[in-house]
């Protein structure tokens, strides 16, 4: 009896066991090549881009290869760079609280009966659903500076000058984008928060309504708390695609006037289709990647100790 | 002898006979074989002769059995595709519509094929395709370092177009001849918001550049000397941008967001008077589908306050030209060779061609049906035109975002020239042009 101690199914399932994690190896391995295809390699291919002087118009000539952290320094020492980031920095703050604050607000409301028309949810993803670049184009129209009818109705109410547009002004340009984003995302934030409110557990607001409580104070001290999971994944979600917001400010300004609306990505998209600087915009890219996921790290933390505490 | 004699004519007669047959010889149809059933892509710019080009298309098609697929693109997108693919060597385009400023670029990247090897060969060359009947500028912008990298397709020129009916409405003398006498017709032509003195193409584009280029040629300045001194901090340039964004203060609402394609609606509505626009939109001003000045538009030089007195316009045309790439060159060859011959460019008048051989501005009866035509002609010997080097780009980046500035009032004149001076004078350093 030298392999005493092993019954027959021991070892059967000591081997089993062995084989399964291999198959399991096995199963997985397709994603992680497919993955290493389509993310990893790209990134490291740009990681190599942005430490080189590679521009796509003088590929013959201007090839030199390695350059270190040269295009990174030329980036922190441009003045375009800062003024860019700034103007990302703005327009997130300000579209996310607004998103927010609408979508809270309009959730609140709608909460209950209304939801389930199913014509009042279709009105309300209508925006969400428009391709980027219809939504651009439609906006160019309404803020045209001769018969955009926003415009228009600017001027009818005295609030904009017939010497001035919407998207020509340097004080309204960014705005007027601004405004695109919200039409266009606090539906996101309504059907989401909905969806989180509708999900809440009925027994808290029971113990309140036996207890006569106020509902401001029933808002502050039961939704607002049991609503925060909800509230963190969607702020989220909204600041990482505020920050690389890019189809509107392409569709509608370009970046100006002057250098209004100039966010990181049309910052991004100069360098590389305008310039042909690729090494240039792909460091740039880089360093907008970091922000994105510095921004994203300390949100998901935040969110697993609410979660936590919930 | 008698018979030495007759044999010497007859050899004679039949050496003329053969030469002339060779001559007469080539045909399209002949030259298209051995390529018949390709397919070529062409990628070109939104413009009327791209336009034109794709409406006369099926005849060369059934003619050589050549396919051919157009591709148009906006002016920054067009570029956008094209070098992808030229960088990559994929071949997806055989035909390129390129801005002369682009063609140094292109040239020294490796891009672009030289046309001499195809218009030496017999084969392919049409013997009676006069290539001196292209305006010398424009064969002059297809060359790099004497060499032509493909034929003058486009003539674009930038001057003034003025509505002659409006001018007259108002008792305006026209067209102004002084840059004073321009912005006292300015004045007196705005009557907003139904008319206003002057369009203007001032967004963050190339199109601002391209079109405060002429006003400062206008005022004798220069965006850098022959040893490539950057001028742009002079007494000259600071009066050209002070006269520019004074043009504002007479321009529609939203001209900070305009290029040539909303000027050129602007003049089609007559809500213009006048305004600098590219000349191969002189067909879309007859046009009565799109047109309400029918008849009204008139051309002349940019009105010019220069010492010498030269006529100032600019030149902006583009060429046809075949990537290394391409799979298809013979076949590319011949589809430009037809694209800008005599024929088709001729044919195309009035609906969006506009030709680049001398010979076609000549006929009588279309100088009077487009006034432009003597405009044009005259200005495709003077005009001024932007650099060619390959860091061109560069500085139209720089020149959009600060003139762009001035005209929606976010800069002063002095600081924005400063700015661009500054920022030029790197760029030429660190091409190696300026030590």
């Amino acid at each position: 009896m030298s392999s005493a101690g092993f019954s027959p199914y021991q070892k059967f399932s000591s081997w089993i066991s062995k084989t399964e994690n291999r198959f399991k190896w096995a199963l997985i391995l397709p994603t992680i090549v497919l993955l290493a295809l389509i993310t990893v390699y790209p990134t490291i291919y740009a990681l190599r881009l942005a430490l080189s002087d590679y521009n796509l118009a003088r590929a013959a000539e201007s090839l030199k290869g390695y350059i270190g952290l040269a295009n990174f320094r030329e980036i922190l020492r441009d003045v375009t760079f800062w003024s860019s980031l700034r103007t990302t920095v703005v327009f997130t703050v300000v579209v996310v609280a607004v998103e927010f604050f609408l979508g809270l607000v309009i959730a609140l409301i709608l909460q209950g009966a209304v939801t389930r028309s199913k014509i009042v949810r279709t009105l309300i993803l209508l925006p969400m659903i428009m391709a980027p670049i219809v939504v651009g184009l439609t906006w160019t129209y309404l803020y045209q500076s001769e018969f955009g009818l926003v415009t228009y109705i600017l001027r009818k109410l005295h609030l904009m000058s017939y010497r001035t547009a919407p998207l020509a002004d340097v004080r309204t340009a960014l705005p007027a984008l601004m405004i695109v984003d919200i039409w266009q995302w606090t539906p996101f934030l309504i059907m989401v928060l909905l969806a989180g409110l509708e999900a809440l557990p009925t027994a808290p607001y029971e113990a309140a309504r036996i207890d006569k409580a106020p509902p401001f104070l029933v808002f502050r001290k039961i939704t607002l708390p049991l609503l925060k999971p909800v509230i963190l994944i969607v702020l989220v979600l909204r600041i990482m695609d505020a920050i690389r917001v890019f189809d509107i400010v392409y569709a509608l300004t370009e970046g100006g006037p002057g250098e209004a609306t100039d966010v990181l990505s049309m910052f991004i998209y100069r360098n590389s289709f305008y310039l042909w600087n690729i090494g240039k915009a792909s460091a740039i890219s880089f360093i907008l990647l970091y922000i994105i996921m510095i921004i994203s790290v300390i949100l998901v933390n935040v969110l697993s100790r609410v979660k936590e505490t919930v | 002898m008698v018979k030495r004699v007759v044999t010497s004519i007859m050899v004679s007669c039949f050496l003329v006979l053969g030469v002339t047959a060779l001559a007469f010889g080539w045909s399209l149809e002949e030259a298209a074989k051995p390529y018949a059933g390709a397919t070529i892509r062409f990628i070109t710019e939104t413009t009327p002769p791209s336009y034109w080009v794709e409406e006369a298309l099926p005849e060369f098609e059934k003619a050589t059995g050549i396919k051919v697929i157009v591709e148009r693109q906006a002016h920054p997108h067009l570029e956008e595709k094209a070098l992808m693919d030229f960088a990559a060597g994929t071949g997806i385009y055989d035909v390129f519509n390129f801005d002369y400023s682009w063609t140094g670029k292109y040239v020294k990247a490796g891009y672009i094929e030289p046309f001499d090897k195809y218009i030496n060969d017999p084969k392919l060359a049409d013997p009676n395709n006069d290539l001196k009947d292209f305006y010398p500028r424009m064969w002059e912008g297809t060359s790099w370092d004497g060499v032509p990298y493909g034929y003058p397709f486009d003539s674009v020129i930038e001057y003034l177009f003025w509505n002659k009916a409006i001018f007259d409405k108002y008792g305006v003398a026209g067209p102004p001849k002084t840059p004073d006498e321009w912005m006292d017709a300015m004045a007196k032509l705005n009557h907003p918001p139904e008319l206003y003195g002057t369009g203007m193409q001032a967004k963050r584009h190339l199109s601002i550049v391209c079109e405060w280029l002429n006003v400062l040629w206008a005022f004798d300045g220069d965006l850098y000397d022959e040893n490539y001194n950057v001028l742009l901090t002079n007494e000259n340039a600071i009066k050209a941008t002070e006269f520019y964004k004074k043009m504002a203060e007479y321009a529609p609402p939203g001209v900070t967001t305009w290029t040539w394609d909303d000027v050129n609606t602007a003049l089609q509505q007559g809500i213009v008077a006048q305004t600098i626009q590219w000349d191969e939109n002189y067909g879309s001003m007859e046009d009565p589908e799109e047109s309400k000045v029918v008849g009204q538009m008139r051309y002349a030089p940019v009105p010019t306050a220069r010492a010498d007195g030269k006529p100032v316009s600019h030149y902006g045309g583009s060429s046809l030209g075949i990537p290394v790439s391409s799979k298809n060159k013979e076949a590319a060859f011949l589809f430009i060779q037809w694209a800008t011959s005599y024929d088709v460019q001729l044919r195309g008048v009035g609906k969006g061609s506009s030709p680049t051989r001398r010979s076609i501005y000549q006929i009588p009866e279309l100088r009077a049906k487009y006034p432009s035509f003597e405009a044009t002609d005259a200005a495709a010997e003077t005009t001024f035109w932007r650099p060619r080097i390959p860091e061109w780009d560069d500085m139209v980046e720089v020149l959009a975002l600060e003139l762009n500035s001035v005209v929606a009032g976010a800069k002063d004149v002095k600081e924005a020239l400063a700015t661009s001076a500054a920022k030029i004078e790197e760029i030429l350093v660190k091409g190696g042009y300026k030590k």
